[in-house]
C-alpha cells in the first residue's frame, strides 16, 4: 500500500494517498509548485516534468504531463521537476536562454517550456539547433511563442554538467505496484489473475486516455491494472516478413527502435499529439480505446496490420479490420490484452498518411487517411488500402474504393472512380469538428491530394 | 563626500532583461494555487449542465453525507447578499439581479448552483458530483439575431424581447453622406465569441479572521482595489476590513478584469465555515464561466464617392451580451462604436447598438474589447469598396487617412486623436514586403491556379483607458516612491501588472529619474493594504496612465531629494545622478542613502520641507492615446482541403515612445497570435440547447508554438502628447491589427473565385467549401 520514487535526487515515500491523484497534485503537494495545472488533458504542458528512462547503457530526460500520471505510476521512477535545472542561484542554460529573449511573460507556461526546452537540449540523438516541434505540448497565451522559440534556437549540447554525468549511469527500472487499488503486475499471468480477480478493473498504459477520463469526467475506477512493467508488451522484432510492435511501447520508444521505419512512419509521427502524450502514449492504448478519430487505426490498417491478442487462455490473432466493433467497441474480451502489433513485409512501396484539423496538426482529427499502394511497372495498382478515420463511427477501410482500382492503371480517371464509390459508400457523422459533406469531400478530396503529389514528384 | 560621478547611461528605452524573469524560470513565484493555509478547506462549485432549466429540487444531502465534507451551500443561503456588480450604466439599461448562486432558474450552461467545501479538492469534487439537483430543462436561445427575433425563447421571462438595451450614437450628417454617395457598400460582418484561455484559470482564497473581523482575499485578477470595494459592497462588510492580494497573475486579457460570483461566494464561505478556503477554477470551468469576448454581429453601410473619398458609415450592431452583466459587458459594444471610424477622416457616423441576453456566459473585455470587432468591420469595408471601384487597397487607404497635419483630430463618434503619421508605418510595411512584386507575382500565381492573397489592415486602437469620465469607476492611476532610510527605492503602483512587465519598466524608470542602479528599486504591487489604492491593469493603460503617476511622483520626489541635497552640500541646485547628488558649479556629490538617511533622521530640514521621502500622485489623465499601425499578410490557400498557410506577416505598429524594446515586441507577438487565433481558428460554439460544444482545450483551438508565422516586427515612433513619456500603450495593437490582415489577405485569394467576404474563423472547412461552391458561402 505504499511505494517510493526518486523526486530530483531524494527518495519521496508514497503512503496513504488515493490511487487517481495525479502526479502533479503530489509533486505541488511537496511544496513544489513550479509545475502547474493549466488544463489537467494533457493540451498545456504547464505540468510538465522529467522521467528518467533508458536509452542504450545510460538515460534520457523525458519530458511528461504530469497531470496525466497517476501517482502510483511514479512509483520506482526516478523525476526531474523545474526547481532542479538552476544550479545554486544560476540559471540552467535553457533558463538563461528565456531571460535573454522575453521568453516569460506571466510566467504561467513558463516552467513547463522550460522542462520541455531542457530535455531537448540534452536529448542524447539531438543535432543542429533546438526545434520548435519540442516544444509543441506546451501552450503559451501570452508571448507569442516567438521569443521562446528564439530562446530554444541559442541552444547548442549542453556543457558537462550533473545532468550528463547522470545520463552516463542507466535508468531505475520499474517493478510490482500495489497500492490502494493501482495494480502493476510484472508478468502476463499474475496480470491475468488480477484482471479474473477485479472484474471491473480498467487497464491503463500510458494513461494519456485513461488519466483524462479521472481528470475531466470524474470517473472513478474500482481497481487500475498497470501494463506498463509487462515485458511482454514491450517487445520489438523486426523478421524478413514482418514487424513486430509491443503494445506497451510508447510512441517514442518505438521511433527509436524502429530504425527501418517507413517514409510513412515519419509522417505520421509529428502530427500525433505532442511530445509530451507521444513519450506515454502506447500503440496499444491508441488501438484499444478505438476513437473513430484516432490516427493509430487509419495508418496500421493501411499497413495490413495484425493485432495478438493475449488471455487467460492462450494468444489468438486477428486483422486489424476485425478488430473495431462499434463505436468505441473492440474485440478484446474482459480479461484480454493487446499483446503486440504485427506489421507484414514487405510494406507497400507507395505510403502517405495525411489528417485534417483545425490546425493541421497534432490535433483532434476531422479526418485522417492513409494510402498504401504497391504499383507495378506499367502503372497497373497491385495491392489498394484506403484507410480513414473520421468518416464512420469506427476507423475503417474504404474495401469497395479499393477494389475499382485494383487491376487498373493509378490515373486520375481511377482516382474519381475511387471517390465516387466514396460517394455511395462512406457515411460519415456530422459534428461540431466538421460536418458529414465536408468529411466525405475530405476523404475524397485527400486520395486526390495523394495522387497529385504524386505527379509532383514523378515530374521532379 | 565625494567628487565627480560619471553620468550613467539611461534604462529607458533599452531591452533591459525581466526583473521579474529568475522566479517565473525557477518555479518559485507563487501563484494562487500554490497558495496554503493551515486548516484550508477546498470548494467546488455544482454547475448547471442546462443552458436554461427551471430547478425543481436541489438535495445536498448525499453531498453532506461523503468524507470530508464541511458544507454544501446552495442558492437559499445567499439570497439577501448583494449581486455580482455591473459597474457599466446605460440609458435603460435592463439589469437582471445576478445573484451569487442561482435561485429558481439557471440561465447558461456553468451556471454556479451550490457549492460544496471539503478538506481536500478531490473529496470536494466527488462530493459535487453527489449533489441532486432536478431540472426542468426549458428552451434556451444562445443566438443573438434568433433571440431578438419574433418567438424566440425569452432568457430572463421579465423581458420577452431578450432586449437589454438599445444604445443610438450618430455624429455628423450621416443621411446627407449617404444622399451624396455614388458608392454604397453592405456588409454584415460577424466577430466571433472568442474564449479568452488565460493559461492560469481564475482562483480564489479567502481567509477570516474572527478576531478582527477582517478578512483577506487572495484573487487572481487584474483589479485588486476595485475588487476590494465591489466585494465589500456585496458582503455588506466595512472595505478597510477587506484586503485583497494578487499573487502572480498567470495571464488576464481582460477575463480577470472582473469581479465574479466566486469571489464572494469565497469570502462568504471562509466566514461561514471559519476556515480558510481555497477555490481554483478547472479548466472546463473556465470555458463554461469565465467571461467570453466579442460575440459582435455588425452590418456596415459604408458611402463613398467614386474617387474612394469615403463620406460615412453606418453600424448596426447586434451584441451578444450573454445571460448576465459581468463587470463591463454592456459598454464593450459602446467602445466598439467609438472606434468605428478607424484612422479616416470622414466625419458622419450613424450608430445603433442592440444589446441582447442569451443563455450563454457572458461577454465582456477581451483583448481589444470592442476595439478589434469595429477595426476588423471598418478594414473590411475598406477592402470591399476598394475592390467595388476596383482600386489598390492601399490608395484608397493614404487617400482617406487623417493628415498629419490634421491632429489633435475629433471623430465623428466624440473623440479627439492625439497624434499620429498613419501613412508611416503602411508604407514602412509596403516597402519591407516589396508590394509591387508581390503583386506581380500574385498575378503569376493566379495563372497557375494557385490561391495567394495579399492583406493589409491599418488600425487605430484606444488605449491608455482612459479618462475618468469615459470609465464607470475612475480613469486615473496612482503611484507612490518611497526613498528607503537606507536610500533603497520602493516603488508602489496601483496598476496590477501579470505580464506586462511593468515591475522592469516602472524600475527603470525610476532608475533613470532617480539616478540610482535599477537593482535599488522594488516595484510593488497588488496589495490593497499594502499600495494605495488603484484602478489596474487593463486597456493598455499600466504604462501610459500607471507609468505617467509614477512620473509626477517620481518629480516631487525629486524636488525634495534636491531640497535635501542642496542643504547638505550647501549649494542652490542639485542634480540627480549616479547614485547622488551633484553640485554641477563645483563637482561636489553627496550619496543617495546619505540624504536619504538625513531626510529620515531629520536633525536638520531643509526650509518648510517634511521629514521622509515619500510621494504618492494620482494622475487623470487628458484623454485616451490613440496608437495605430499597419499588418500586411501574405496567405496561399490549399484548393482540396481549405487550409490556410501564411507565407508572410509584416507588423509596423506606431505606439509611441517605447520604454522596453524586448517587452514591446513581446507585446505585439503574443498580440497577434491572438489575432491570429480569432481569424483563424477559435470560435465558442454553443449549439441550440445551451451547451458549450467547445469546452475544452481539444475542441477549442489556441495557437501553437509551430503555427505561428514568423512576424516581421518593426515600428514607426510617434510620441503622444498625452502623457508625459510619450508612450501610447501596445497590449493590444497585434490583436487589432491582424485578424482584418488576415481575412483581407484570405478573401483576396479567393478573389478570383468572386468571393467577397469571409466570416472568422476562416476554417480549413468554411474555406474548402467557398471553393467547392465557387466563391458561394
Ligand atoms: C492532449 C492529447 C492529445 C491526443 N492526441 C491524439 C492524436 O493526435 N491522435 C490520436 O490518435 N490520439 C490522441 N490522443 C489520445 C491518446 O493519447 C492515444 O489514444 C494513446 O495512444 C493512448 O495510449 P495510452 O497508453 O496512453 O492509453 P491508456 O490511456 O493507458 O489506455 C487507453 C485505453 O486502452 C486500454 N488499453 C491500453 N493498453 C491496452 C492493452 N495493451 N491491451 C488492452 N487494452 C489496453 C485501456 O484500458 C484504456 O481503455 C491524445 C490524447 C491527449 C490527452
Ligand atoms: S495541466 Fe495541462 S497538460 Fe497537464
Ligand atoms: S507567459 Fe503567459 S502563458 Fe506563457
Amino acid at each position: 500500500m505504499a511505494f517510493d520514487f526518486t523526486l530530483n535526487g531524494r527518495k519521496v515515500h508514497v503512503a496513504g494517498v488515493p490511487p487517481q491523484t495525479t502526479l502533479l497534485d503530489f509533486i505541488r503537494g511537496q511544496g513544489l509548485t513550479g509545475a502547474k495545472e493549466g488544463c489537467a488533458e494533457g493540451e498545456c504542458g504547464a505540468c510538465t516534468v522529467l522521467l528518467v528512462k533508458a536509452n542504450g547503457s545510460g538515460s534520457a530526460f523525458v519530458p511528461v504531463n504530469s497531470c496525466l500520471m497517476f501517482l502510483p505510476m511514479a512509483a520506482g521512477q526516478e523525476i526531474y521537476t523545474v526547481e532542479a535545472l538552476a544550479n545554486g542561484g544560476r540559471l540552467a542554460e535553457c533558463q538563461q536562454a528565456m531571460v535573454d529573449q522575453g521568453g516569460s511573460q506571466c510566467g504561467y507556461c513558463t516552467p513547463g517550456f522550460v522542462v520541455s526546452m531542457f530535455a531537448e537540449q540534452y536529448r542524447p540523438e539531438r543535432s543542429g539547433p533546438c526545434d520548435v516541434h519540442a516544444l509543441s505540448g506546451n501552450l503559451c497565451r501570452c508571448t507569442g511563442y516567438r521569443p521562446i522559440a528564439d530562446a530554444a534556437a541559442t541552444l547548442g549540447a549542453p556543457a558537462a554538467d550533473r545532468f550528463t554525468e547522470r545520463m552516463q549511469r542507466p535508468a531505475p527500472s520499474i517493478g510490482a505496484v500495489n497500492h490502494g487499488g493501482f495494480l502493476r503486475p510484472t508478468t502476463l499471468a499474475e496480470c491475468f489473475a488480477l484482471l479474473a480477480a477485479h472484474p471491473g478493473a480498467r487497464k491503463v498504459a500510458g494513461g494519456t486516455d485513461v488519466a483524462v477520463e479521472s481528470n475531466l469526467r470524474g470517473r472513478r475506477f474500482d481497481a487500475l491494472i498497470s501494463l506498463e512493467a509487462l515485458e511482454e508488451l514491450r517487445v520489438f522484432r523486426a523478421s524478413a516478413n514482418e514487424i513486430e510492435i509491443g503494445a506497451g511501447l510508447t510512441l517514442t520508444e518505438i521511433s527509436a527502435r524502429w530504425t527501418a521505419a517507413p517514409a510513412v512512419w515519419h509522417e505520421w509521427l509529428p502530427l500525433f499529439a505532442s511530445p509530451l502524450i507521444r513519450n506515454r502514449a502506447t500503440l496499444g492504448g491508441n488501438l484499444a480505446t478505438a476513437s473513430p478519430i484516432g490516427d493509430g487505426p487509419p495508418l496500421l490498417l493501411a499497413l495490413d496490420a495484425r493485432v495478438r491478442i493475449a488471455g487467460p487462455q492462450g494468444e489468438r490473432m486477428l486483422p486489424l479490420d476485425q478488430f473495431f466493433r462499434g463505436y468505441r467497441q473492440t474485440a478484446l474480451q474482459p480479461g484480454e490484452l493487446l499483446l503486440s502489433v504485427i506489421v507484414p513485409e514487405p510494406l507497400p512501396a507507395l505510403a502517405r498518411f495525411y489528417k485534417a484539423a483545425k490546425r493541421r496538426m497534432d490535433d483532434i482529427s476531422t479526418v485522417a487517411a492513409c494510402f498504401a499502394f504497391d504499383i507495378d511497372d506499367r502503372g497497373v495498382v497491385r495491392r489498394a488500402r484506403m484507410a480513414y478515420g473520421g468518416v464512420a463511427a469506427i476507423p475503417l477501410r474504404a474495401v469497395e474504393a479499393e477494389e475499382t482500382i485494383v487491376g487498373a492503371r493509378w490515373n486520375e480517371s481511377a482516382v474519381h472512380r475511387a471517390q465516387d464509390v466514396m460517394e455511395r459508400t462512406l457515411r460519415p457523422i456530422s459534428d461540431h469538428r466538421g460536418s458529414a459533406a465536408y468529411r466525405l469531400a475530405l476523404a475524397q478530396n485527400l486520395l486526390e491530394k495523394f495522387w497529385w503529389e504524386q505527379q509532383a514528384e514523378a515530374a521532379a | 563626500m565625494a567628487t565627480t560621478v560619471s553620468k550613467p547611461d539611461l534604462l529607458v528605452g533599452k531591452s533591459i532583461r525581466r526583473r521579474e524573469d529568475p522566479r517565473l524560470l525557477t518555479g518559485t513565484a507563487i501563484y494562487l494555487d500554490d497558495i496554503k493555509m493551515p486548516g484550508m478547506h477546498h470548494a467546488c462549485i455544482v454547475r448547471s449542465p442546462h443552458g436554461a432549466a427551471r430547478i425543481k429540487s436541489i438535495n445536498t444531502k448525499p453531498a453532506l453525507d461523503r468524507p470530508g465534507v464541511a458544507a454544501v451551500f446552495t442558492g437559499a443561503d445567499i439570497a439577501s447578499l448583494g449581486a455580482v456588480p455591473c459597474a457599466a450604466s446605460l440609458p435603460g439599461l435592463r439589469v437582471p439581479h445576478h445573484h451569487l448562486l442561482a435561485q429558481d432558474r439557471v440561465y447558461y450552461q456553468g451556471h454556479p448552483v451550490a457549492v460544496v467545501v471539503a478538506t481536500d479538492r478531490y473529496l470536494a469534487a466527488d462530493a459535487a458530483d453527489a449533489v441532486e439537483v432536478e431540472y426542468e430543462p426549458l428552451p434556451a436561445v444562445t443566438d443573438p439575431e434568433k433571440a431578438i427575433a419574433a418567438g424566440a425563447p425569452a432568457v430572463h421571462p421579465e423581458w420577452a424581447d431578450n432586449i437589454a438595451f438599445t444604445f443610438h450614437q450618430e455624429g455628423g450628417d450621416t443621411a446627407q453622406a449617404f444622399r451624396d454617395a455614388e458608392v454604397i457598400v453592405k456588409q454584415r460582418i460577424t466577430s466571433q465569441r472568442l474564449i479568452p484561455v488565460a493559461l492560469e484559470t481564475r482562483g480564489v482564497v479567502a481567509d477570516w479572521r474572527p478576531g478582527e473581523k477582517s478578512l483577506t482575499l487572495f484573487s487572481s485578477t487584474q483589479i485588486p482595489h476595485l475588487m476590494r470595494s465591489l466585494v465589500a459592497g456585496i458582503l455588506g462588510m466595512p472595505e478597510n476590513l477587506l484586503r485583497v492580494i494578487t499573487p502572480e497573475v498567470g495571464g488576464g486579457f481582460g477575463s480577470k478584469l472582473n469581479v465574479y460570483a466566486e469571489e464572494a461566494l469565497m469570502a462568504f464561505i471562509a466566514k461561514r465555515i471559519n476556515k480558510p478556503v481555497k477555490w481554483v477554477e478547472s479548466r472546463r470551468e473556465n470555458f463554461q464561466a469565465t467571461i467570453h469576448g466579442r460575440g459582435h454581429v455588425d452590418y456596415f453601410e459604408l458611402a463613398a464617392k467614386r474617387d474612394g473619398t469615403m463620406l460615412g458609415l453606418k453600424l448596426k450592431l447586434i451584441a451578444d451580451l450573454g445571460a448576465y452583466h459581468q463587470l463591463l459587458t454592456p459598454a464593450i459594444p459602446t467602445l466598439s462604436v467609438l472606434m468605428m471610424p478607424g484612422l479616416y477622416r470622414f466625419k458622419n457616423v450613424t450608430a445603433d447598438i442592440v444589446g441582447v441576453f442569451t443563455n450563454c456566459v457572458p461577454t465582456d473585455a477581451y483583448r481589444g474589447a470592442g476595439r478589434p470587432e469595429a477595426t476588423h468591420g471598418i478594414e473590411r469595408m475598406v477592402d470591399m469598396l476598394a475592390r467595388e471601384l476596383n482600386m489598390d487597397p492601399v490608395e484608397l487607404r493614404l487617400k482617406n487617412f487623417v493628415g498629419n497635419d490634421e491632429f489633435p483630430f475629433p471623430t465623428a463618434t466624440g473623440l479627439s486623436y492625439d497624434s499620429g503619421n498613419y501613412a508611416a508605418p503602411l508604407k514602412q510595411a509596403l516597402a519591407q514586403a516589396g508590394y509591387p512584386e508581390l503583386r506581380t507575382e500574385q498575378a503569376q500565381a493566379r495563372k497557375e491556379g494557385r490561391l495567394m492573397g495579399i492583406g493589409i489592415a491599418t488600425y487605430g486602437e484606444i488605449c491608455a483607458l482612459g479618462p475618468s469620465a469615459a470609465l464607470p469607476a475612475g480613469g486615473w492611476e496612482s503611484a507612490t516612491v518611497k526613498i528607503e532610510p537606507s536610500g533603497k527605492v520602493t516603488v508602489m503602483t496601483g496598476a496590477s501588472p501579470h505580464g506586462q512587465g511593468e515591475e522592469t519598466t516602472f524600475a527603470q524608470m525610476a532608475a533613470d529619474a532617480l539616478g540610482v542602479g535599477i537593482d535599488d528599486v522594488l516595484v510593488v504591487h497588488g496589495d490593497t493594504a499594502v499600495v494605495q489604492y488603484g484602478i489596474g491593469t487593463f486597456g493598455s493603460r499600466g504604462t501610459a496612465v500607471g507609468g505617467a503617476a509614477l512620473f509626477y511622483a517620481l518629480e516631487e520626489l525629486k524636488a525634495k531629494v534636491r531640497k535635501f541635497g542642496a542643504m547638505m552640500l550647501d549649494t542652490d541646485s542639485v542634480t540627480l545622478s549616479g547614485g547622488a547628488c551633484v553640485d554641477e558649479k563645483t563637482g561636489k556629490s553627496i550619496s543617495f542613502a546619505e540624504v536619504a538617511a538625513a531626510a529620515y533622521h531629520a536633525k536638520k530640514l531643509p526650509p518648510n520641507t517634511e521629514p521622509g521621502l515619500v510621494s504618492t500622485h494620482f494622475w487623470e489623465p487628458p484623454n485616451f492615446t490613440f496608437p495605430f499601425g499597419a499588418h500586411l499578410v501574405v496567405t496561399e490557400v490549399d484548393r482540396e482541403t481549405g487550409n490556410i498557410e501564411i507565407k508572410r506577416y509584416i507588423a509596423v505598429d506606431d505606439c509611441g515612445k517605447i520604454i522596453n524594446p524586448l517587452l514591446v515586441a513581446g507585446q505585439v507577438h503574443g498580440g497577434v497570435a491572438q489575432g491570429l487565433g480569432q481569424a483563424l481558428w477559435e470560435q465558442a460554439v454553443y449549439d441550440d440547447t445551451g451547451q458549450l460544444l467547445t469546452g475544452e482545450l481539444t475542441d477549442y483551438a489556441i495557437p501553437k508554438a509551430h503555427f505561428m508565422p514568423w512576424i516581421e516586427s518593426s515600428h514607426t515612433c510617434t510620441p503622444s502628447p498625452v502623457n508625459p513619456m510619450g508612450v501610447k500603450g501596445v497590449g493590444e495593437a497585434g490583436t487589432i491589427g491582424c485578424s482584418p490582415a488576415v481575412v483581407n489577405s484570405v478573401v483576396d485569394a479567393l478573389a478570383p473565385l468572386g468571393v467577397r467576404h469571409i466570416d472568422m474563423p476562416l476554417t480549413p472547412e468554411k474555406i474548402w467549401k467557398m471553393i467547392a461552391q465557387g466563391g458561394q458561402a
